[in-house]
């Protein structure tokens, strides 16, 4: 069993069964197929997988800019799911900071950074500009009245960091924060992310496709098809068992062991489980 | 860059907020406009209906008979009935009297010799006297003195043939009053042409006074009435102290009536007392008219408001696409729904606000000018009132109101689609499926209670037509454009036209939009221009109808002239001028309009066809064909009579008299032979003054008693001669062919007097002659026999409106009057809606022929010449040479222009700028609109120029983009506008009267619609190059 679903205590984030379907036209492509995860407060996770593993759709729920088409998604109490609009602005206000795909979606590019501080605070409750300026000055950039449309592609990944930090959150959303920057800059938004986070007690969500990213992150979980494949951290790779008990492979695993191979499962020891890969046996 | 966040987002984008700005200002000026424009056209109309202050329409007047001796009774009588009228809307009471009977005057030095003198009434000053406008001399204030009018004067001098025997200041008359000759000396001379003197209740008279002689009235002092003991009426009256404001309409009505009843009352305590007041009749008459106004001017004010609404919402929306990623960040950040709305609401709400306070800044300042430019100088224009101020908020709410409907919907756009920056829905939503079924809908609602209607009075339902056939039209064009577009766009393109603009047309509906939005804007512009022109032209067809011509002079002849001849002489080609004798005081048929037939389809401005007939059938049905006029000439005429003798008993031939009425240039001569008997008859000296020639114009017989006796009688005339023709030169006046039974002004239908024409006969031998056969079982009528070459009855086209009794045993037959008002029957020719000059009461009759029927002499109409459009210097010369003079000239131009200041074709004008404002509207709002999406959609045209394409291929591409859906939405709006216009215009208000005018035409004008249309592309398209010219720049700056 691992730590995902360990605990039931109050937590940053809780996802129970989330499954989310894009309806296109006459076809329904399921882009999150069961999902359970628990991030605890002040907790740091990357969510690794290929694309198209649901990882972007899992932050939009988190977000609350989509609505699950079963399951729970729960931020600090609150079921982002099934709450009100009313209720999902005062989550995102006052609980949520979000850093979306790309630094110019989530700014005004016509704006300074500091404007876009000050647009960032309006409504907030507990936010004031010198956080979001204390980002901006670890980058030298709390004095820069550039537009942000001027400003490098991790300039401005810096101050959409800022920007959503800026209303101290107490869980930050990133989806590919380092995705258009060179390593450099990718470790020094890095540096500026952890290390805000932990001093504020963050709970973080990144979205990556970069293991080294994910590196710097406490826990890393990867999704393959809508589900959680794996989880690693400091303990060690784990696979995870789903709600259905369902267990993915391992990928290095999945030439040899085809889909639709028959496998016994025997519980040899407790706590042990020994697969066999019945040869001649294959679903028709 | 600095400053509160909406000022940046201004700065950034000024080009929103200016668009915004302007929509509003221009939609409140209109809407603060328009109540003051109609307030000041009514107020226009009211004054100029009620004319000037002190003038003749703007009086309460009380009259009340005074008995011999005693004027001052019927004074006080009269003010008496006055004395409840508001003391700050009336002058206070002056007063006139007026002798009840006719008087007659000559002068003292050089008395009449012929026995006749003219007449004239006679006027007591009153206190009114100081105010006359007196050329000369004052007013009589004691007995023997008297003020004549210019004219009396004037004519007194011609008839001394320059002399200075006439009248002047000094000139001693005598006056016969009843049956005294009084001496009075000539003390004044009074103006009587501008009739603006201060006592005028009744235009066609001067002083107020209906006069008892139709010659202007000589002044008398009151003491005059007194010492002659006259009988007289008193007239007390109070003027308007100031042009009448529409605000003290009721009040200047309650006083009329308040006067009135006093009189019923009997507070005046003298009987025969009245009041009169032309007020009521004219407040009746404008009513109508301000309605027809309202609704005028309701139907552009309303749909240009409504469109200004439209355009902000577009502009709004499209301002909410460019900003949509700053409000969907907001979102994401999680702002409170008001706050997000709030602050998507204020940036454009600083716009409207501020464009509605310049808007009615501007409004204001500008009122006057606009007033004044619209409805003419020197027009009223009224203090800012509620009204106005309300309206230019209703303006300002509902700009408001379109921008929070827009902006609600921007605030509820999809995060994703804000987040991706795809706005424009590609579907119609759901709202908007309904919104344009529901326009769908109440179009057919009201183009199917618009058919119903007989007249939009008021500000209907039917006023938003050519809104709606255009928001309709859009509806559906936009539909189409977008299933074409978008079919286009599946197909591999052809051009790099096809890509740019027609995939970019085919993906943002919202583009089609604007297009539906100038629309609008020409559907608004082209009807109202289209109704001000028919507005204009059918009071340009009414003036016509009420003048006749293009210049009409108004003229004296001399007694010894024909008219119909004289014009003829003057103008030999029967192209320029035409005679004609008009009578409009009368009423019915007693109103009248005789022309020269074979020369009105040339010279007058009425075309046959507002008569209800062809050219050819107009003057044959006048002019039946007769046979030749029967003449003579010479100074004595003489009749050889056999077979004379009584054919009734108790007919007693001594008691009859054989008359023969002749025609000469100066009229008709009566030739009285006497006792009819066989023998030669000779016509008395000097009784047939016909040197020059004369037309028979019929023979005969009168009984001469005081009580007459039915009477029977026969005779044959064998012979006609005159001192210079003998009988074989008349021998045609003794065919019975050329004779026929004369109606002449019988009046009896039962056809008790005839005569009977045939081959004489005398005793068994048969003898040449016309034999006639009188008979009149009553003995008080005229029996005669005319010739044939004059209808009788006398044909006459009737107007529309005109009540005529029927004449029995006369097909068509009716009971009228002829020029000389003597009766006549008349045959019905038809009915016209508008008779020239007379419009739809009286009857329109061939001159000549009228002349042939009755006295030329005798007439009471005044004669006039009618000239074609241009100057005709020689045609004026040979008229004075034949002695005719010239006493007033009046051009067809002046009376449009009275005529188009009408309410109706006010208001109609008024629509104009007002159409063409909300063109403006829709052009600024399309500019708007491009200039505000051009920014985003700068990275695409970097791209196509990065490709290869170049500048000023791109140029063009973005020129066709951009003028290409505003020329579909000026076509469109064209059709639209022409159909409202058809559908509507035969039911607006744009005429005074619905029998009175000739036949409405309601063709559209091709003219005006091309140079709107042409005008309006021309505009775009210039400014579409414009725009691409800098939006290409744009780009290239950018890119540096």
């Amino acid at each position: 069993m691992t730590e995902t679903l360990r605990r039931t205590a109050p937590a940053a984030l809780r996802c129970e069964g989330l499954v989310h379907v894009y309806r296109e036209a006459d076809t329904d492509v399921a882009a999150l197929r069961g999902i359970d995860l628990v991030v605890e407060e002040g907790q740091r996770i990357a969510l690794l997988g290929p694309s198209g593993s649901g990882k972007s759709t899992l932050m939009a729920i988190v977000a609350g800019i989509l609505r699950p088409s079963a399951g729970r998604v729960v931020v600090f109490g609150t079921d982002i799911g099934r709450a009100k609009e009313r209720e999902l602005a005062h989550v995102r206000r006052s609980t949520l900071g979000l850093m979306l795909q790309g630094a110019s979606t989530n700014l005004l590019l016509h704006e300074d950074s500091d404007a876009n501080l000050a647009w960032a605070l309006r409504g907030a409750e507990r936010g004031d500009v010198r956080l979001g300026r204390r980002v901006l000055r670890s980058s030298d950039l709390h004095r820069d009245r550039r537009p942000v449309s001027a400003m490098s592609p991790s300039e401005q990944q810096i101050v959409a960091l800022a920007v959503a930090m800026a209303g101290r959150p107490r869980l930050l959303v990133a989806d590919e924060p380092t995705s258009q920057l060179d390593d450099a800059s990718r470790d020094h938004l890095l540096d500026v992310l952890v290390e805000t986070a932990s001093a504020e007690g963050t709970a973080t969500l990144i979205v990556t496709h970069d293991e080294q990213v994910a590196a710097r992150m406490q826990r890393m979980i990867h999704l393959r098809d809508g589900r959680i494949g794996e989880e690693a951290s400091d303990r060690g790779r784990f696979a995870v068992v789903g709600a259905d008990g369902s267990v993915q492979l391992p990928a290095e695993l999945r030439d040899r062991w085809p889909a639709g191979s028959f496998v016994s499962v025997a519980e040899t020891a407790p706590g042990e489980l020994v697969l066999n890969l019945q040869r001649d046996e294959v679903t028709p | 860059m600095r400053g509160p966040f909406w000022a940046r987002s201004v700065r950034r984008r000024p080009a929103a907020f200016l668009s915004l700005f302007v929509l509003s200002l221009i939609a409140v000026v209109l809407s603060a406009l328009a109540p003051v424009m109609l307030r000041s056209l009514e107020q226009q109309t009211l004054a100029d209906a009620t004319g000037p202050v002190g003038g003749s329409r703007t009086t309460l007047v009380a009259s009340a008979d005074s008995g011999p001796g005693d004027v001052s009774s019927g004074y006080e009588a009269a003010v008496d009935a006055l004395t409840g009228s508001s003391a700050s809307l009336w002058s206070d009471p002056v007063t006139v009297s007026a002798a009840t009977s006719a008087s007659s005057w000559e002068k003292a030095a050089s008395p009449s010799e012929s026995g006749t003198l003219p007449t004239v009434g006679l006027v007591g000053g009153g206190t009114d006297c100081a105010g006359a406008p007196l050329l000369e001399g004052r007013c009589p204030d004691a007995v023997g003195e008297v003020a004549v009018s210019r004219e009396a004067a004037q004519a007194a001098n011609r008839d001394t043939r320059g002399s200075q025997a006439g009248l002047v200041l000094g000139t001693r008359l005598s006056l016969f009053i009843v049956n005294d000759q009084v001496p009075v000396t000539v003390v004044g001379i009074y103006d009587d042409r501008p009739l603006s003197g201060r006592f005028l209740s009744d235009p066609a008279s001067f002083f107020g006074v209906a006069g008892v002689s139709d010659a202007p009235s000589f002044v008398v002092a009151d003491a005059q009435f007194d010492a002659q003991k006259l009988e007289a009426t008193g007239y007390a009256l109070r003027g308007l102290r100031h042009v009448l404001r529409l605000d003290d309409v009721p009040r200047a009505l309650r006083d009329v009536s308040a006067a009135h009843r006093a009189t019923l009352d009997g507070i005046a305590a003298i009987s025969d007392t009245d009041t009169a007041s032309p007020l009521p009749r004219i407040i009746a008459r404008l009513g109508p008219q301000h309605r027809a106004a309202e609704a005028l001017l309701a139907i552009v004010v309303v749909e240009a408001l409504a469109l200004s609404w439209f355009a902000i919402a577009l502009a709004v929306q499209r301002i909410g696409r460019v900003r949509a990623k700053e409000w969907g960040l907001a979102r994401l950040r999680g702002l409170p729904v008001g706050r997000r709305i709030g602050m998507i609401l204020l940036e454009p709400g600083i716009a409207l606000v501020a464009g509605a306070v310049a808007g009615f800044g501007l409004a204001v300042l500008s009122a006057r000018e606009a007033v004044h430019l619209v409805i003419g100088p020197g027009a009223p224009v009224e203090p800012i009132r509620p009204l106005v101020l309300a309206a230019a908020g209703l303006a300002l709410l509902g700009a408001l109101a379109a921008l929070a409907a827009a902006s609600i919907r921007s605030a509820r756009l999809p995060l994703t689609s804000v987040l991706r920056e795809s706005t424009e829905p590609r579907t119609i939503s759901r709202t908007a499926l309904v919104a344009q079924s529901g326009a769908v809908l109440l179009t057919a609602a009201v183009v199917y209670s618009l058919l119903g209607l007989k007249t939009i009075s008021g500000v209907q339902l039917a006023s938003l037509t050519p809104s709606l056939i255009a928001v309709v039209a859009g509806i559906l064009a936009v539909q189409i454009a977008i299933v074409v577009l978008r079919r286009m766009s599946r197909r591999s393109p052809r051009s790099l036209g096809g890509i740019v603009v027609g995939r970019q047309l085919g993906r943002t509906p919202s583009v089609l939009l604007a297009a539906v939005m100038v629309s609008l804007g020409l559907s608004v512009a082209t009807y109202s221009a289209q109704v001000a022109v028919v507005a204009v032209h059918l009071q340009q067809n009414r003036a016509a109808a009420s003048l006749g011509a293009d210049t009409v002079l108004t003229i004296e002849v001399p007694r010894t002239v024909s008219l119909l001849e004289a014009v003829r002489r003057a103008d030999p080609s029967g192209q320029v001028a035409m005679a004609a004798e008009v009578s409009t005081t009368g009423n019915g048929v007693g109103r009248f309009i005789a022309v020269d037939t074979s020369r009105f389809a040339a010279v007058s401005r009425v075309r046959p066809a507002w008569l209800g007939l062809s050219s050819e059938a107009f003057r044959d049905l006048l002019v039946p064909k007769g046979t030749a006029p029967l003449t003579a000439h010479g100074t004595s005429l003489r009749l050889r009579i056999a077979g004379a003798g009584v054919t009734a008993q108790k007919t007693d031939p001594s008691t009859l008299h054989l008359i023969a009425v002749v025609q000469a240039a100066d009229g008709w001569h009566t030739v009285v032979f006497g006792t009819p008997h066989n023998g030669t008859l000779v016509s008395p000296a000097g009784s047939f003054p016909c040197s020059a020639g004369c037309r028979v114009a019929w023979i005969g017989i009168e009984s001469a008693l005081a009580d007459p006796l039915p009477f029977g009688y026969e005779l044959t005339v064998t012979g006609v001669s005159t001192d210079r023709q003998n009988v074989s030169e008349l021998a045609r006046w003794l065919v019975p062919s050329q004779w026929r039974n004369r109606i002449g002004d019988r009046t009896d239908s039962q056809q008790q007097a005839s005569v009977r024409i045939s081959q004489g006969r005398d005793g068994p031998a048969t003898v040449t002659g016309l034999r006639l056969q009188f008979s009149d079982f009553d003995g008080g009528n005229t029996v005669s026999a005319m010739p044939r070459d004059a209808p009788d009855p006398l044909p006459a086209l009737l107007g529309s409106r005109t009540r005529v009794q029927d004449y029995p045993g006369v097909p068509d037959g009716v009971q009228g009057v002829a020029p000389d008002l003597s009766p006549r029957v008349l045959t019905v020719i038809g009915r016209a809606r508008a008779l020239p000059r007379l419009l739809d009461t009286g009857a329109l009759i061939d001159l000549e022929t009228a002349s042939r029927i009755s006295d030329s002499g005798s007439r009471v109409g005044h004669d006039e010449v009618w000239l074609s459009p241009g100057q005709h210097p020689a045609v004026l010369t040979a008229l004075r040479s034949e002695g005719i003079r010239v006493t007033a000239v009046t051009h067809l131009s002046d009376v449009v222009t009275a005529d188009v200041r009408e309410a109706h074709p006010r208001a109609a004008l008024a629509g104009l700028p007002i159409g063409a404002a909300a063109l403006l509207l829709t052009l600024v709002a399309a500019a708007a609109l491009r200039i505000i999406g051009s920014a985003g959609r700068r990275s695409d045209w970097q791209s196509l120029l990065d490709a290869g394409i170049s500048p000023q291929k791109l140029r063009g591409l973005l020129l066709l983009e951009a003028f290409t859906p505003v020329a579909g939405g000026i076509v469109l709006g064209t059709v639209s506008g022409l159909a409202a216009f058809a559908l509507t215009i035969s039911r607006l208000p744009l005429l005074a009267g619905d029998g009175a005018t000739p036949p409405p035409d309601f063709s559209p004008a091709v003219l005006p619609l091309i140079a709107l249309v042409a005008g309006t592309l021309l505009l775009a398209a210039g400014g579409s190059a414009v725009g691409a010219r800098l939006e290409v720049g744009a780009v290239g700056r950018s890119s540096r």
